[in-house]
């Protein structure tokens, strides 16, 4: 019983990750998008929020391609803590500000298809951290 | 007249007379919408009957119907009985091109074997009735119990829905707008676009888009309305307008570059 109770435990607070890493290249994103799709299906979320994660894989991950230098890898992680679904997305930059002004439209569009999303950046990489939540599309 | 071979052009021999009084109007005149109107309701069985002819092609049904009736509304709109041919032989292609084109955009970019296919399409179905059911769009594990299929199954049925052609930033339609009398117009949503910092270079290229894909951009990020009531309120499946707003997304960031 506690055995089993500190199990449930660990993976509350370590929930599995699953990481892809590909050539940042936009022919990339057909792949992104399919991982990303694939997982939130497998949790379960409804076909509007598995629209709204490809939507925002593709996104997130142009912004970051668009900055990366020739033959830099993009990383992408998902991890479901659910309700939420957090996916990161790195890639090394020689140009931070590619990733884009705050009040864009790209940024607009990110921002209505996420619960939160972050941006931290220095002079050699960036990261875009975001969450969407199960059932989000609809509220 | 036998009663059989009457039935293309003869059956809507009324309409090239008609549509000879509404372009002898005045532009402007408030008759002529009217009667534009009466015609493309005339002539929606004409649209519906070539939608079932490219029915069971991979396509969801009610996609097909609603690109036919867009070029029903298009022929009525370039009709010209100057040129001597009666209304249906000129629609009649006008509405079939205008249906293949949509199998053309909508075109499996790699080959998906046909079972998958077939299986993509239940999914579609599937999908717009459970929306209806239940007001949301559905889960994996919702359409799983529905088609009597496993979960798994429908994973693999939605995933192969990538390997749908989406993104073609080359191909805009060429018209600002395909006559579709939507509501929605850019001023209904100046407040929201002014949130946006380069609204000055975003409104044009939105003005420029053809009219669904203009009003399915501003439904869902600037009207906050999920996919699934998009779909309902332009009256297409939600994959159609999970594709919609991919490819028109992709086109804007082009045509924005930097500054998107």
């Amino acid at each position: 019983m506690a055995k089993s109770a500190s199990i449930e435990s660990a993976r509350d607070h370590n929930p599995p990750v699953v990481e892809l890493r590909v050539e940042a290249h936009p022919d990339q994103l057909a792949v992104l998008r399919a991982v990303a799709a694939a997982i939130a299906l497998q949790h379960d979320f409804d076909l509007d929020t598995v629209a709204d994660v490809k939507l925002a894989v593709d996104e997130a991950a142009t912004r970051l391609i668009m900055g990366a230098p020739e033959d830099a890898i993009l990383a992408c992680s998902f991890r479901a803590a659910l309700p939420l679904l957090h996916i990161s997305l790195s890639a090394p930059t020689n140009d931070a500000s590619a990733i884009g002004q705050p009040r864009s439209f790209g940024w607009h569009v990110l921002n209505s298809l996420t619960e939160s999303i972050s941006v931290t950046s220095d002079d050699s990489r960036a990261t875009i951290d975001m969450s969407i939540a199960e059932g989000s599309a609809d509220r | 007249m036998t009663r059989n071979t009457g039935r293309s052009s003869d059956e809507y021999a009324d309409v090239t007379e008609t549509l000879r009084t509404l372009l002898a109007l005045e532009e402007g005149d408030p008759g002529r919408i009217r009667i534009r109107d009466a015609v493309v309701e005339r002539c929606l069985p004409l649209a519906e009957h070539i939608a079932r002819r490219f029915d069971g092609r991979g396509e969801a049904f009610e996609d097909l119907l609603q690109v036919a009736r867009l070029g029903l509304v298009n022929a009525v709109d370039r009709f010209d009985p100057e040129r001597g041919s009666d209304f249906v032989s000129f629609a009649v292609p006008t509405i079939m091109g205008e249906v293949r084109r949509h199998f053309r955009d909508a075109g499996w970019a790699v080959r998906v074997p046909r079972r998958m296919k077939e299986l993509h399409l239940s999914l579609s179905k599937a999908t717009s009735e459970l929306s209806q059911q239940l007001g949301r769009a559905p889960t994996a594990s919702e359409l799983a119990e529905v088609l009597g299929i496993d979960q798994e199954e429908v994973l693999q049925g939605l995933v192969a829905g990538n390997a749908y052609q989406t993104v073609s930033v080359d191909r805009s339609s060429p018209s600002g707008d395909d006559g579709l009398t939507l509501a929605d117009t850019l001023g209904d949503y100046d407040a929201a676009l002014d949130e946006v910092e380069n609204h000055e270079a975003l409104r044009p290229l939105l003005e420029a888009l053809p009219a669904r894909e203009r009003t399915v951009v501003l439904l869902r990020f600037f009207g906050n309305m999920t996919q699934t009531q998009i779909a309902e309120r332009v009256g297409v499946s939600q994959m159609h307008v999970s594709r919609l707003l991919t490819k028109t997304l992709a086109q804007l960031r082009e045509q924005l570059g930097d500054n998107f």
